[in-house]
């Protein structure tokens, strides 16, 4: 999968990686999960990590630049399955690096941020990483079509 | 997002509609943040008619308990919707801050 094209076709949004672009993303993917026939609370979990994954590229792959490379975001259902890769060419990162996110500290210290990828891979059924050819990340996402929404235990 | 205020004795409720992302988090914050600069400290967010939820949304709810709470009062959450309890859940925030049921219990606990 690491050979995604920038190149806008059915399946496939390229937008540039800034926040303005943020509601393009999840209009999309919104249009996907009704074609695919998730429901409510699963659609609730596709948009989340979806959200997370353009915002940490958005923010920390492009730091928030104007001039940002591009994103893009590619989605495929079947009957089991709906898939969708976000492909960027910001700089390598590595989702096993972040760290753990802080659940435990009392109010004064609980950091106001660190929770991102948690939630992505809280929210679907399976997250891969791997460089894209040529420079940049590609992230897929796995949504198994039956399966619950957020499953906290999976990470408990 | 829109939000709407009413203020009673014990608390400020600020009643949240739509969804709290990436898009609407900040509005929500510097709307949050007006009524604290007002003396608003006892603040109700009636998420009843919230139905998404995101880590900048949680990132302005953690902030705004900060505040609050810093300054003597609170920000208390009613009728959360499940999908959005299960990511506060899923975050660790249920066990720092107070979630009750419906928004006159919430307003009533400032009472006690």
């Amino acid at each position: 999968m690491s050979g995604i094209e920038f190149q806008e076709d059915a399946a496939t949004i390229v937008r540039p990686g800034v926040h303005a672009h943020l509601p393009d993303f999840l209009d999309f993917v919104k249009e996907a999960c009704t074609r695919a026939e998730l429901d409510q609370s699963a659609e609730f979990a596709v948009r989340l990590a979806v959200e997370e994954v353009c915002t940490n590229v958005i923010r920390h792959g492009y730091g928030n630049r104007d001039d940002a490379g591009p994103i893009a975001l590619r989605v495929a259902a079947d009957a089991e399955n709906l898939t969708i890769t976000i492909a960027d060419r910001a700089p390598l990162f590595r989702p096993d690096d972040a760290a753990a996110p802080d659940m435990e500290s009392d109010w004064e210290l609980r950091a106001l941020g660190g929770l991102g990828w948690h939630l992505v891979r809280s929210s679907v059924d399976e997250v891969r990483h791997e460089p894209a050819a040529g420079g940049g990340n590609v992230v897929t996402l796995v949504k198994r079509i039956s399966s619950p929404a957020i499953n906290p235990e999976k990470t408990a | 997002m829109n939000i709407q205020i009413e203020t009673s004795v014990q608390a400020t409720v600020v009643r949240i509609m739509g969804s709290v992302d990436g898009m609407t988090a900040d509005s929500l914050l510097q709307q949050l943040q007006a009524q604290i600069a007002q003396g608003s400290i006892q603040l109700v967010g009636d998420l009843s008619g919230v139905d998404y939820t995101s880590s900048a949304g949680l990132r302005t709810l953690l902030a705004t308990v900060k505040e609050t709470r810093r300054l003597g009062g609170d920000f208390r959450l009613a009728a959360v919707q499940p999908d959005v309890l299960k990511v506060l859940e899923l975050s660790g925030f249920t066990s720092i801050l107070r979630v009750f049921g419906d928004v006159d219990s919430a307003v009533a606990s400032f009472g006690s």
